[in-house]
């Protein structure tokens, strides 16, 4: 029940910054309420009590007439609705001490020095419906008069007993702190609703700014607006990201130079190399600059994955499979495929083509041969890339997507390429949204599934 | 092609510029050099260049820019060097104009055989048409992007193409409503990797025309021609 009752909770309590702050305000000013009515409620009884207790109080007084000393009981008989007893009378209803203890105050403040004062009060018990309660159209007629039987003993003996009506304090109170309760919602609610969202409006742009913060299409500045602290936050977040943007920039602009600065030693390497004789030396050398220059081209990618400029495109991914794998066939790479869906996705294609022409060129590396297969899961697309080499040491799998990681401990360049292949699908998977989820085949093996959001 | 065809070898980098101007000398070439795009440009005013060697980095005038004037004023062959990898920048070259490009660091040999080949080419000339314009190429309802290699439906699903069926659509549509013999084809989509297209024309034009929809029997997009080879016809648009 506990669980089931903080679900319930979970589920009813706003998650935004205006609803959260639009419930504790009006919980406060619901509970505020209960308090000012509590006390009100209080304040009318005190002075039922008064109303009650004084009606009798001035009648008796009226009749035992302060100049006519000792106390004339003549009179007393005299008047009507007074009753002159040696005991005190039985009670007409129940009893009501703190009427009778305020009749007593009355009595002492005129001067007079009550021996004993009893009141009973009849009310003819209304047992007011729930829907009396709440409109207040209780039956006045049976609740408009309450009978109440003074009884004051002045002297061993002699009780003056007053009969009195009052009126009962039972006022539709409960439609008076629903009606106040929502005028009150109605005057500090509403605004507060418009500020929580002028207040929040801000931040939420801030929020979808800040998730666009380095990626390639950037974000426009957060607009400067509402209260002061939210603009500053949103000034300095401005501030923020124009450096982040000046150095990324600043990092592509150095990546391109160094670029293009090693390319071109490099280069006239390559072209001296061609006066050197033929021979295996010669070889080493144009093996050695064609490392390097893989090695330019792999930190060129791996930098600028993610920071493709053009939108992405809602992509055939099976076409794309069947493209990357003709180019590969076409140079000579061993892959078997399946038959694959028409599945979309909506990704860059030229970078999804680089990932699975890196994931089958290391099948073919360490496996002799790739199986390339495409498959729709709930609602993302899986490519899978499957060899029948070694794989990977299950404690090292994690490791195999580092930048420069390779298998060999001998970094040998040739099977081992530059280390960054697995990177380069990595920062492009995770730029495009997707996952990277590498395992050892039960049957032997790697396989590497790369699975990508269907588009909607 | 002449006994010893004259190039114009144009690149800021000395290091680069003065041993590919010898390496290409022994090769058989006469070899003007020209450190930048001005001094480029007083040597092809003086005439008799058959083919411009141009880096596509550049202080001042880049070699695209070059390369694009060259291409208003002639039908002089250019091959971009290029030390770019992104296949934006590689299509981009051929966009401006340039009949081929190689990437830095590249095999001085390999330039050599393919200035041969242009230089075949020119000579026998196939058809070339430069447009202006941009990298988006639409007919019948289809959009062919050569900046990613994908033909867009439509539906505005992308279809990635091979490289080879790339070239291929390409070399159709910068051709709209020309026959292109099956050796103009091979030319026009022959890559640095020769043995890549050794897929037959034909095998190609059969799988280019699943991709577009395009009945075999009685294709309405890419038409046979007999004796002559083939032809694209629609429209194209560049944007």
């Amino acid at each position: 029940m506990t669980m089931g009752g903080g679900g319930v909770m979970k589920r009813w309590r706003p998650r935004t910054l205006a609803g959260q702050t639009i419930l504790v305000v009006a919980a406060s000013l619901f509970v505020l309420q209960l308090i000012a009515f509590s006390l009100y409620y209080i304040g009318l009884r005190n002075q039922w009590v008064t109303v009650a207790a004084a009606p009798g109080v001035i009648r008796i007084l009226e009749a035992l007439d302060q100049r006519d000393q000792p106390v004339s009981w003549q009179r007393i008989r005299a008047a009507r609705t007074l009753q002159l007893t040696a005991e005190a009378p039985a009670p007409r209803g129940h009893d009501a001490p703190q009427v009778a203890t305020r009749a007593a105050e009355l009595f002492r403040s005129a001067g007079l020095q009550p021996l004993d004062v009893r009141v009973a009060i009849n009310q003819p018990e209304p047992k007011p419906r729930l829907s009396g309660l709440l409109t207040g159209k209780t039956n006045q007629k049976r609740t408009d008069r309450i009978d109440v039987q003074l009884s004051v003993k002045l002297q061993s003996n002699r009780w003056v007993t007053a009969y009195t009506r009052a009126a009962p304090v039972a006022q539709p109170i409960f439609q008076r702190v629903a009606v106040q309760t929502l005028f009150l919602f109605g005057i500090v609610l509403m605004p507060l609703v418009w500020f929580t969202r002028r207040l929040a409006a801000p931040l939420r742009a801030l929020t979808s700014a800040t998730t666009r913060v380095g990626t390639p299409e950037g974000t426009a500045p957060v607009p400067e607006i509402g209260p002061d602290d939210v603009r500053g936050l949103a000034a300095s977040f401005n501030a923020m990201q124009d450096r982040i943007r000046s150095m990324l920039e600043e990092k592509d602009h150095m990546l391109g130079a160094i670029g293009h600065d090693l390319r071109t030693p490099l280069t006239a390497l390559r072209v001296r190399v061609e006066t050197v004789p033929d021979g295996p030396d010669r070889e080493r050398m144009i093996a050695t600059i064609d490392d390097m220059r893989k090695m330019l081209d792999d930190i060129l990618s791996l930098a600028r994955a993610g920071r493709d400029r053009e939108p992405p495109q809602r992509v055939d991914l099976a076409a794309l499979a069947d493209a990357a794998l003709d180019d590969l066939e076409d140079t000579g790479a061993p892959v078997d495929r399946a038959d694959m869906p028409r599945t979309i996705v909506t990704v860059h294609p030229r970078a999804i083509r680089r990932a699975l022409t890196n994931l089958v060129e290391n099948a073919v590396k360490y496996g002799g041969h790739a199986q390339v297969s495409l498959r729709v899961e709930k609602d993302r697309a899986i490519l899978a890339v499957a060899d029948s080499g070694p794989g990977i040491p299950e404690d090292r799998i994690s490791e195999m997507l580092n930048p420069f990681t390779r298998m060999e401990q001998s970094r040998s360049r040739d099977t081992g390429g530059t280390g960054l292949g697995l990177a380069i699908v990595r920062a492009i998977t995770s730029a495009e949204g997707g996952r990277l989820h590498l395992a050892n085949r039960p049957e032997g093996g790697l396989l590497v599934e790369l699975s990508l959001p269907l588009a909607p | 092609m002449s006994a010893r065809p004259h190039l114009l070898l144009v690149d800021d980098e000395a290091a680069i510029r003065e041993p590919l101007g010898q390496y290409l000398q022994r090769a058989g070439f006469r070899v003007s050099e020209a450190p930048d795009a001005a001094e480029a440009r007083r040597i092809l005013a003086g005439g008799a260049i058959e083919l411009v060697v141009l880096d596509v980095m550049m202080p001042g005038e880049d070699g695209l820019s070059l390369c694009r004037s060259i291409r208003e004023n002639g039908d002089l062959p250019v091959i971009l060097l290029t030390a770019r990898t992104e296949e934006t920048d590689r299509i981009v070259g051929l966009e401006m104009g340039a009949d081929d490009y190689v990437l830095k660091p590249f095999s001085p040999r390999e330039l050599v055989a393919r200035i041969k080949t242009i230089l075949r080419r020119a000579g026998g000339a196939s058809p070339r048409e430069v447009q202006a314009g941009g990298t988006l190429y639409r007919f019948n309802g289809w959009t062919l992007r050569a900046d990613d290699w994908t033909l867009t439906g439509a539906d505005g699903i992308a279809i990635p193409l091979s490289t080879a069926d790339f070239r291929l659509l390409h070399a159709f549509a910068t051709h709209p409503r020309q026959v292109l013999s099956r050796d103009q084809l091979l030319d026009l989509t022959r890559g640095r990797e020769a043995h890549a297209f050794d897929r037959s024309i034909d095998n190609q034009i059969s799988r280019l025309r699943r991709k577009l929809e395009d009945d075999a029997r009685a294709p309405g997009l890419i038409k046979t021609v007999w004796g002559g080879g083939y032809m694209f016809a629609a429209d194209v648009v560049r944007e």
